[in-house]
């Protein structure tokens, strides 16, 4: 179950069971979102939500240095490292 | 799948080259290391031979060849063994049930024979396609021995490979008998919940006729068993059994047969008079059984022509009328070889009511008295046991310790017996001083084979290393350190999660040993009784006779078949190479004596799994281990290059001189290259505990066996993790491990 | 948002054919069912250069969930509870007939969007008891855990917990055997959960190259470009393509809100085995919340857990095409299914019957049956 949707955030409240619930809009739709699992999420932030959940942020930013490498890949080929290795510490 | 051998395969004359490749890959790895018995050559009226310092022999022999060729010999010798029993069994079925008794092994169990179809391509399905797989069996077996002739196979790995041979055929043979006898008495298969059935002569209700059963093939004993419970008298009679035969019996008739004990126990058994008659086959039966039955005043029945016993065969003789005969003879023994009529003369013989009285009573100090501590006993005793020292001290002052301690060890064997020259009664003096005696305690009757569904379910943690191994108990009751030796370690491989399985003298052994709270050692509980019956973490499993242990070997073949969605037929060299390399699975022969274990464990070598004898394995000529001081390798099939690793398992035949080194050796021989990072960990982790607790110390090659930090248990503090790895460690990504060049992807 | 661009995609297509090195085979590997609709959707399989493979792992939740489960929620809805089911199980067959079945034949099955519709059914419907049939990976687990945590939770509300965890399945798939894969796509947005360390394993201990991925067609095409270079570089390491969503840590209040309430646990997978680790119990404390405990239904794990003639453990595990399968496309279609991937919208045999073209090989390279 991996389908997650994008969705802008228009407002944000408590519900009655304690749960950080978001007014989502999805393209015009607008839902109830429980935005528990993303706690550094404000107002005009866009989220990627499932099952009703917002399971994450996303970050603008990155998803503009995503296009912008992609575009650039059409330029000079390949070879570009495009995102960070990511080392973990702890890990190793 | 229609039943006509696969001219292609393994099953064929050829079959025996056809392997040869694999075989000597493998011995590649794991090199013959001699440990000569004979030193000298006998075989040939040219010699003796003496073979020392690289002198050759009067044909060329030299002192390996000369290993080799007697390990070859002693496989085929067990191998016939195992496929002459094969023959009786299914003789004697295809008689009983004609030629379309269809083999089943109840509605868990699809791959039915996996050793069958694997070795020899073909399926059986009908009692009708075992006398050709038989057929095939023996061919080979003569082929093999024709090898060892003067001037025969002259290269000692290639006298390996045809040993390796030998044990395929003996496994083989072992699924033939098995599948056979299961189908047609209708074993309850592949279930947990077989009968607990009474096991040790505190078990027997003497007070009754006793009749005794020994031996290997069952037919008799289980048509005794139908026939009193056909007539209702079956609470009239107490029917036992001892070694494999008692097994079988207790497979179809559960609780309502008694095992009094295995190999060990035989002398013990007849001279104290149990038994009013004994019912005696083939196989591990000792050579003076019938002269010490007839002395006590048992009535010996001999069946099988394997060992007529120097008796009458009186076959023909109508059986109540040859039961009157015999109970006016001094010397009651007889040879009936039909099932039927022997069957019918034993309990004809029992119902005349008791003829053997118990006893004799238990030695005395006056029994000693005579000792003059020469010390010849102790000479011929195979484990060098202070018999004289014990004896000695029983005549001087009545003080029995050494004696007791020295009886949880003793073979019963009674060559300290034969050898006093005093005429002692040695054997009756340890036997007085066994505290633990007499055994009552229970075994669960063997149920036969892994179900496919237990696979499925546990074999991916057993290749992942979840289950940190499956450790089969098989073989000989003559070990090195104590009765109880092998009933400790399943305990503990048991509660440390492992799969336990067992067969024959093993399997009854388990139920020795200290374990459970309070009561006297021999009535505390089985451990039968206390771990599930199931192929499974902590289960423990008794699979039944000799026979049986071609389910311990199937299982590791179908965790292969079941889980790489392959076929058997055509594939032993995949199949072998899968659980070498993937399935962490050992056998322990920790007795293992009898031609028989070099021939089981030489099937199972080939196969990829590793066995581990007591010290006195050595007598097997030869051991396989990995060379320490040039690592393993393996191909990395996805990678498609070669890597150097630690050797796992790190030998595929070799001994351990005590129990506690044996189990620190049992969870080493079950490491794996493809062990992912947590069951590597797991079973580091057991490896580790294992070393310090019985060892008294960690164990020195750790470092080896870590791959990478994720590896390392967690429970390990940082100093002992830094310590294990020395300068110059070097991360080794896990492979996806083969040592079939053909198996890798080429790049 | 601006990725699904023509121009992109033949950018990275490009980058691609540069890149793949002649006669050596590329078998990248994912394990979501997205994923392999994202790839089959946009025809990206057309779009690779000769010699670069793509296969689906065991990417569906709905396609690994055993039949007894189904079993033992068929059987709650029997005893006459509410259960709520996300829509995808509705239809799936077992031996015990179908949750739809279930439904027709007198049970109250209800199809829900989000677990919190399930509690929300539970507030409504105080007399009746309402179970809700947990299915996913950690994506629909920290909703799961999320609304088992939240505060006023109706006390007839409880789980049939069936959750399952991607690593051990691809830890079972590299030691399995017969496998052959060069590199793995790890699933977007269970990362976005468990965050992309939950694969460091692959490169640190098996030198397995990952690449976290989104799931737009540039997402996963570039993502394989990143895996291809790795492997002409002989590297293995974990890169992450999804960084607009994925962090490099886990996300602590989803994974705080799972260990809250579950504990690893084995768990079966249909067709394949039981496989340690693999799955979500709830923890001891809550077994009032765990539809089992709480009504005593056991269902053990059955010996034929797929119908004859399917081949949806063959292609679960990525050794065959949905092709090969003698049933597919003849007597299993979305229609009439037979095997759990023909049913899930995340089955791989669903999604190509939907998407893919006829010619497209049955067999995967390195299949050697």
């Amino acid at each position: 179950m991996c389908l997650g949707v994008p969705g802008e955030v228009l407002s944000m409240s408590e519900n009655p069971n304690g749960l950080q619930i978001g007014k989502v809009s999805f393209e015009g739709i607008k839902r109830d979102v429980v935005l528990t699992c993303v706690p550094e999420v404000q107002v005009g932030d866009w989220v990627l939500v499932h099952v009703g959940f917002a399971i994450s942020r996303i970050d603008r930013e990155e998803a503009e240095r995503t296009t912008s490498l992609l575009r650039e890949l059409g330029l000079a080929g390949s070879g570009l490292r495009v995102v960070d290795e990511l080392e973990v510490e702890g890990a190793g | 799948m229609p039943a006509e051998p696969d001219h292609d395969t393994a099953g064929d004359r050829s079959g025996a080259t056809r392997l040869r490749s694999w075989d000597r890959t493998l011995l590649g790895r794991y090199r013959p290391v001699y440990h000569p018995v004979n030193t000298s050559c006998t075989w040939c009226a040219l010699g003796p031979c003496d073979l020392l310092s690289g002198r050759k022999g009067a044909c060329g022999q030299t002192l390996s060849i000369l290993a080799a060729r007697e390990a070859l010999v002693l496989a085929v010798t067990g191998a016939c063994a195992h496929a002459a029993h094969a023959r009786a069994v299914i003789d004697h079925l295809l008689e009983r049930d004609g030629p379309e008794l269809r083999l089943e092994l109840g509605p868990w169990v699809q791959i039915r024979a996996p050793i069958i179809e694997l070795v020899m391509g073909v399926r059986p399905h009908f009692s009708r396609d075992l006398p050709k797989v038989l057929d095939s069996v023996d061919s080979q077996l003569v082929a093999l021995l024709g090898a060892t002739h003067f001037g025969g196979e002259q290269d000692a790995i290639d006298l390996e490979s045809k040993t390796f041979h030998a044990g395929t055929m003996d496994l083989v043979a072992l699924e033939v008998a098995d599948l056979a006898q299961s189908s047609a008495y209708g074993f309850p298969s592949a279930v947990r919940d077989t009968a607990l059935v009474p096991l040790g002569l505190g078990q027997v209700d003497t007070s009754k006729p006793v009749i005794l059963c020994i031996g290997h093939h069952s037919a008799v004993g289980h048509r005794i068993a139908e026939l009193l419970a056909a007539r209702g008298t079956a609470s009239e009679v107490e029917l036992v059994g001892l070694c494999c035969t008692a097994h079988d019996m207790a497979r179809g008739h559960g609780a309502s047969v008694k095992i009094v004990g295995n190999q060990r126990d035989q002398l013990s058994v007849v001279r104290a008079g149990i038994a009013d008659v004994i019912v005696a086959d083939q196989q591990c039966v000792r050579l003076d059984l019938k002269d010490e039955a007839l002395q006590r005043g048992s009535c010996f029945i001999a069946t099988s022509d394997a060992a007529y016993s120097g008796l009458p065969d009186e076959t023909d003789v109508d059986p109540d009328s040859l039961a009157c005969d015999l109970a006016g003879r001094t010397a009651a023994g007889t040879f009936v070889s039909d099932v039927e009529r022997a069957a019918e003369l034993a309990i004809a013989v029992a119902i005349r009511g008791k003829r053997v009285r118990l006893g004799p009573p238990p030695a005395t100090e006056d029994d000693a008295a005579a000792c003059n501590r020469c010390g010849v006993c102790d000479e011929h005793c195979p484990l060098a046991l202070p018999i004289a020292d014990g004896v000695f001290a029983v005549a001087q002052g009545g003080r029995w310790g050494i004696l007791e301690s020295l009886s949880q060890r003793c073979l019963r064997c009674g060559r300290c017996d034969s050898a006093c020259p005093l005429e002692l009664p040695v054997m009756a003096l340890v036997d007085a001083a066994d505290g633990s005696a007499p055994l009552r305690t229970t075994v669960r009757a063997g149920r036969g084979p892994i179900s496919d569904f237990e696979i499925k379910s546990a074999g991916p943690s057993i290749v992942l290393g979840d289950i940190p191994g499956i450790v089969a108990f098989l073989a000989c009751p003559d070990y090195p350190d104590g009765r109880d030796s092998v009933g400790w370690m399943a305990r503990i491989l048991a509660a440390r999660g492992y799969i336990v399985l067992a067969s024959g003298c093993a399997a009854m052994d388990l139920s020795w040993g200290s374990g459970g709270e309070g009561g006297p050692e021999n009535e505390r509980q089985s451990p039968y009784e206390l771990f599930p019956a199931f192929f499974d973490q902590g289960g423990l499993v008794n699979t039944g006779s000799c026979v049986s242990a071609a389910h311990a070997i199937g299982a590791a073949i179908k965790v292969a078949s079941i889980l790489l969605h392959r076929r058997l037929a055509g594939n032993y060299v995949g199949v072998a190479d899968y659980i070498l390399n993937r399935v962490g699975m050992v056998g322990v022969l920790w007795g293992g004596v009898a031609p028989k274990a070099l021939s089981i464990s030489a099937g199972a070598n080939r196969l990829g799994i590793p066995v581990l004898f007591g010290p006195q394995g050595e007598r097997f000529r030869r051991t396989l281990e990995a060379s320490s001081d040039r690592e393993g390798w393996v191909f990395d099939a996805r990678r498609g290059n070669r890597v150097d690793i630690a050797a796992a398992p790190t030998a595929l035949c070799t001994t351990a001189a005590s129990r506690e080194e044996a189990m620190v050796e049992i969870v080493r021989l079950c490491l794996r290259p493809n062990d992912t990072a947590t069951g590597r960990q797991v079973k580091l982790g057991h490896y580790v505990a294992l070393s310090r607790e019985l060892l008294g110390e960690p164990p020195g090659d750790v470092a080896r066996w870590v791959r990478s930090p994720y590896d390392v248990p967690e429970s390990w503090a940082c100093e002992e993790l830094t310590a294990s790895l020395p300068d110059g460690w070097v991360h080794t990504p896990i492979p996806d491990p083969t040592i079939l060049e053909g198996l890798v992807r080429s790049r | 948002m601006t990725f699904r661009d023509a121009d992109l995609v033949s950018n990275v297509v490009a980058a691609l054919d540069k890149a793949v090195e002649p006669g050596f085979p590329y078998r990248l590997m994912h394990v979501c069912g997205s994923h392999e609709h994202t790839i089959s959707r946009w025809g990206l399989r057309s779009l690779l250069p000769e010699g670069l493979e793509v296969i689906a792992g065991p990417g569906c939740p709905v396609c690994v969930c055993p039949p007894h489960e189904v079993g033992e929620a068929i059987e709650l809805a029997r005893r006459g509870a509410i259960v709520a089911t996300f829509g995808d199980m509705l239809n799936l067959p077992t031996n015990f007939g179908s949750l739809a079945e279930a439904n027709a034949s007198g049970g109250d099955v209800r199809v829900v969007y989000s677990p919190l519709d399930a509690v929300a059914l539970a507030a409504r419907n105080p007399e009746r008891e309402v179970v809700l049939f947990a299915v996913g990976f950690e994506t629909t687990a920290a909703p799961v855990a999320t609304a088992l945590g939240s505060a006023n939770l109706p006390d007839n509300f409880s789980v049939l917990v069936s959750h399952r965890s991607t690593p051990p399945a691809m830890e079972l798939l590299l030691g399995i055997g017969d496998i052959c894969v060069d590199g793995f796509i790890a699933p977007g947005h269970v990362s976005a959960i468990t965050g992309a360390e939950a694969w460091q394993r692959f490169p640190d201990a098996y030198a397995m190259p990952v690449v976290v991925a989104g799931f737009e067609p540039e997402d996963v095409l570039l993502a394989m470009l990143l895996l291809v270079e790795q492997i002409n570089r002989g590297e293995a390491t974990l890169e992450n393509e999804y960084s607009r969503v994925v962090p490099k840590l886990m996300s602590s209040p989803a994974v705080a809100a799972i260990d809250a309430v579950f504990e690893v646990s084995s768990a079966w997978w249909r067709g394949i085995g039981r496989i340690p680790r693999s799955g979500l119990a709830l923890r001891r404390e809550l077994g009032s919340r765990d539809a089992r405990e709480r009504f005593d239904v056991h269902f053990e794990a059955e010996q034929n857990d797929l119908p004859p003639g399917c081949s949806c453990h063959l292609v679960m595990l990525g050794k065959v095409h949905p092709p090969a399968c003698a049933l597919y496309g003849r007597k299993c279609t979305p229609s009439s299914p037979h095997g759990p991937c023909m049913v899930s919208q995340e089955g791989t045999c669903f999604i190509w019957y939907t998407y893919e073209s006829e010619e497209l090989p049955a067999t995967t390279q390195g299949d050697a049956s």
